[in-house]
């Protein structure tokens, strides 16, 4: 449903995406893992529109959206949540997560969005007037999906959501992934937290240096002995 | 005392059309990490527009405003669009010298049109009696001015789906893309407004002192301290660090020379900067995350 | 602002000028037109001067130019110095004291320039001067005045504008003149920290209290002042009878409107600057009843009554069109520094440096200027007594009221009369 071809991208000098070919199904949890710096979030930042390709093409079922701006990209039901802390601080709970929806034209949509949102992260109803910048980090990320699910996507771009977290809270954020997912959403997801990225994917993918190095479901990468050494070793020691 | 009373309410006064002045910098700076040098130049271009209005066509300077808003709210957007627009890396080094080269070009043209000579705006001369003195009406109209677009100004950030967005955009401009808004635009739109709240704020200056192209230079770097001192990108530190300035200057002014009304200030602008880096009501920390 | 003399009448000044203009067609005239026949082929006179036609100065610098030039021409048309054509040799300084040092010895070394004149500003004449003392050339200048330029304590140089510092010398005279029991009492003093118009104020200050006149306020600001309500209240607070201001229009205007609103009204009302920019002055301050009996403190204008001044607005006019308010005053300065050479050079006939200069610096020999008489103050290092004078608007015209020289008759308005 959501196809890169030969992408090519970057930011000023060289190339950073070097030719990207990446499927992602529909239905699915797809898992990017790679070294740091091997473009994991740039592959997500072309989709999701903040970075025009160079070259490639963006396929979203069927239809190019390639160099689209984010608006557009969002109103096609592609939602990204970004790897740093995005919530505005200065704003209430309840005003992030309402902005979520500012696309929407149409207020009571808004607002039946929030109360469904709200059942979903208990944490938006409790905290709401409170500033967002005063959250914990792992609370701000739940906010964070709150606020990305305003829109209803079909797809969402998670970009490292446990980085950082407690083993508690990130227990809860993989929670709340799989809850995404069985309400019918498309994941794909970026993770330096390589195994417990893919403990909850089907799909996982391995980047490096710019290029897709493979594609195989989950639990064979997870199994894989070169990629297990690479990755998976220092995934599992105490930070 | 009742005289040191009166500097006080003076720098008050002076200090709102100066939080005019300088909201619309740093709103741009808040939003597009833009440092408006040419802000000066905007409100003496502002000031002589309303002073072309007042001479030629015998307007009301309030009403004037209907028309210099408008103009100088469009040029805002032509200038956005034009220079600021184009600046992809190292936009507020980048942006500092483009509007520079903006300013110099407002004031040059001024200067061709106008010559480099003094005017000022034709205000009612009546006086009220403040703490025993005369003061004139007009510093209390256009302080009112000052106040209610500052108000409105307000209103708009707060109140509104635009000022939402518009906060969203200084607080995680990442983040406001992210979930649809259009930054750009956005952008575009505060950079006006700014020009637009400039061209009010030249009619207060112009109506309460006399101006000529040059007087910009000595506003910018005024309105710059204003900021810093508030914080960039926040509006109550515009209008802090405005009243601020002027009632400090003021006071230092009468009770000991004018000559050490600036140094007082900029000596307790750097102990307040030791402390606070981000200024009064910065937001640099929120936004590094 | 009109303020050209009553046509045709020959009294004090007048009557200075008829006698200078028959000296000089008997001595100068006289000898040109011999020499004119007897010295065609002589080769011309070369004068040298670097001028700062790009840079910081370069207005100033053009203006600087347009002086010299406009007297030159004159002088060619009329027979040249000693029946010699006069060439200007013209570098360009860039506005830059290290490439004025240069400029001036080529003009020496390597264009032969006979007599040098002076670049623009109190930044630039100082290292110029010194070249030309070094090759024992005098430099005459008209647009240095700062106290700087005379503390070099260099001989060959001579200013022929007003120094800087004796802008407000005039004026204290006239006041400390009054008779005691009419002089003013008090005196409060407001002045830009400035190298140009603090040392006027400083000066007239000292001249006032010498006289008796306390000073009862003394407020020094800085140069990036915008809002003047403060200081004008410290004034209108010290109650002082004289208001002695080194102001700039805008200062002057908020200084006028403040105490007006305040119905403080001194006796004495005087600035450096401000009053005398005519149309631009009557705008900001509101019309020409605001203005009423304010003084300032002027070195030279276009409508003075002195030496070839109306036939500097015609040069000017002629040559370079607009009207004669459009001529800076830099203008007259460096046309002046032409007619001080030329009365030397034809009251030696000499073009010797060391004869001119020795004849320029006694104090007995009096020059005619745009600017009006000077003479060279014995160890005044080139400092001329060229006077200031004082304006003062009346009846909505700027008339000059002092020295009595110069006001023909008008007399000073004291006290102010209150605002309207
Ligand atoms: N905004 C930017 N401007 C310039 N270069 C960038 C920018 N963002 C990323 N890069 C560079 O692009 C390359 C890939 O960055 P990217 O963020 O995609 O890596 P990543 O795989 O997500 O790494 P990490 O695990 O550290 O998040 C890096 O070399 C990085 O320095
Ligand atoms: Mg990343």
């Amino acid at each position: 449903m959501l196809e890169l071809k030969g992408v090519v991208a970057g930011y000023g000098g060289g190339d950073v995406l070097k030719g990207v070919d990446l499927v992602v199904e529909a239905g699915t949890i797809t898992c990017i893992i790679g070294p740091n710096g091997a473009g994991k979030s740039t592959v997500l930042k072309v989709i999701s529109g903040l970075l025009r390709p160079r070259r490639g093409k963006v396929l979203f079922e069927g239809e190019d959206i390639s160099g689209w701006p984010p608006a557009r990209v969002i109103s096609r039901g592609i939602v990204q949540v970004a790897q740093d802390r995005s919530l505005f601080p200065q704003m209430t709970v309840r005003e992030n997560v309402r902005l979520g929806g500012y696309t929407l034209r149409d207020r009571s949509l808004v607002e039946r969005r929030l109360a469904e949102v709200e059942e979903l992260f208990p944490i938006v109803r409790e905290r709401a007037h409170d500033r967002a910048g005063n959250l914990s980090g792992g609370q701000q990320k739940l906010v964070e999906f709150a606020r990305g699910l305003m829109l209803d996507p079909k797809v969402v771009l998670l970009d490292e959501p446990s980085m950082g977290l407690d083993p508690r809270t990130m227990r809860t954020v993989f929670e709340s992934i799989r809850t995404m997912h069985a309400a019918g959403r498309t994941v794909l997801l970026v993770e330096q937290n390589a195994r417990s990225g893919l403990n909850a994917a089907h799909r996982g993918v391995v980047m490096e240096n710019g290029v897709v190095r493979l594609v195989a479901p989950a639990h064979d990468v997870l199994a894989h002995p070169e990629i297990g050494e690479l990755y998976l070793g220092g995934a599992t020691r105490p930070a | 005392m009742s005289f040191i009373l009166y500097a006080i309410m003076i720098g008050i006064l002076d200090g709102g059309i100066y939080a005019l002045m300088a909201c619309g910098l740093t709103l741009v700076f808040g939003v597009m990490e833009v440092i408006n040098v040419a802000q000066g130049s905007l409100v003496i271009l502002g000031a002589y527009m309303s002073y072309v209005l007042a001479s030629t066509l015998h307007l009301n300077l309030y009403l004037g405003l209907l028309i210099t808003m408008p103009a100088t709210f469009l040029l805002g957007m032509a200038i956005e669009w034009a220079f600021l627009r184009r600046l992809r890396v190292d936009r507020i080094a980048l942006s500092i010298l483009v509007t520079y080269g903006v300013s110099l070009a407002i004031e040059g043209g001024l200067g061709m049109i106008f010559g480099d000579t003094y005017v000022a705006l034709p205000a009612p001369s009546g006086t009220f009696t403040l703490f025993g003195y005369a003061t004139p009406d007009i510093k209390l109209y256009v302080f009112l001015m000052a106040c209610a677009f500052l108000a409105g100004l307000y209103v708009l950030l707060y109140r509104t789906t635009f000022g939402a967005a518009l906060r969203a955009t200084v607080q995680n401009r990442t983040a406001a893309q992210l979930i649809g808004i259009n930054v750009e635009r956005i952008s575009t739109l505060t950079f006006a407004l700014g020009a637009a709240l400039a061209a009010a704020g030249g009619m207060a200056f112009g109506a309460t002192r006399s101006f000529h192209p040059g007087s910009a230079e000595d506003l910018i770097s005024r309105l710059l301290v204003i900021i810093v001192l508030g914080g960039f990108g926040s509006l109550g530190g515009a209008l802090v660090g405005a009243l601020l300035f002027l009632v400090v200057e003021d006071m230092v002014s009468v009770l000991i020379s004018p000559i050490w009304g600036p140094v007082v200030f900029f000596a307790g602008l750097i102990l307040i900067l030791l402390v606070r880096p981000q200024g009064l009501f910065g937001q640099l920390e929120a936004r590094r995350q | 602002m009109a303020m050209r003399g009553i046509p045709g009448t020959v009294r004090g000044w007048g009557a200075w000028a008829a006698t200078a203009a028959v000296a000089s067609l008997l001595l100068g005239g006289g000898a040109v037109g011999a020499a004119r026949v007897r010295h065609a082929s002589q080769p011309p006179i070369i004068i040298g001067l670097s001028s700062s036609l790009t840079g910081d100065f370069s207005a100033d610098g053009k203006a600087n130019v347009q002086g010299y030039r406009l007297w030159a021409a004159y002088v060619n048309a009329h027979g040249g110095l000693l029946g010699r054509k006069v060439v200007l040799k013209i570098l360009n300084d860039n506005s830059d004291p290290s490439q004025v040092i240069t400029d001036y010895q080529s003009l020496i070394n390597q264009y032969h320039a006979n007599l040098l004149f002076g670049p623009f500003s109190t930044l630039l004449n100082p290292p110029a001067a010194s070249v030309a003392r070094r090759y024992g050339y005098m430099l005459i200048e008209g647009n240095g005045g700062g106290p700087s330029v005379f503390a070099q304590h260099n001989a060959y140089l001579f200013d022929v504008s007003s120094p800087t510092q004796n802008q407000l010398v005039a004026f204290a005279q006239w006041l400390t003149s009054l008779p005691k029991s009419e002089r003013p009492k008090t005196a409060a003093y407001a002045t830009y920290q400035d190298p140009f118009t603090q040392p006027q104020i400083d000066l007239c200050r000292k001249m006032l209290q010498a006289a008796g006149i306390k000073t009862v306020s003394y407020q020094v600001f800085p140069d990036e002042t915008t809002d003047f309500t403060p200081i004008a209240l410290k004034i209108v607070h010290s109650k002082a009878q004289v208001v002695v201001v080194g102001s700039l229009i805008n200062l002057a205007a908020a200084m006028v409107n403040t105490f007006r609103q305040q119905h403080y009204n001194p006796e004495v009302l005087s600035f450096t600057a401000g009053p005398d920019q005519g149309s631009q002055w009557l705008q900001v301050v509101g019309g020409a009843k605001m203005t009423e009996g304010i003084m300032v403190e002027i070195s030279w204008t276009p409508f003075l009554d002195t030496y070839q001044n109306a036939l500097l607005d015609h040069l000017y006019t002629s040559t370079y069109g607009g009207s004669p308010e459009s001529m800076s005053s830099d203008v007259a300065e460096t046309f002046s520094v032409g007619q001080v050479l030329q009365q030397a050079v034809e009251a030696t006939h000499s073009i010797n440096n060391a004869t001119l200069r020795a004849y320029i610096e006694n104090p007995h020999h009096v020059f005619q200027t745009v600017q009006g008489p000077v003479h060279y103050i014995a160890g005044g290092w080139g400092q001329s007594s060229a006077p200031a004078y004082i304006g003062q608007w009346q009846n909505g015209k700027l008339v000059f009221v002092y020295p009595p020289f110069i006001s023909k008759g008008a007399k000073p308005e004291f006290p102010k009369p209150n605002w309207p």
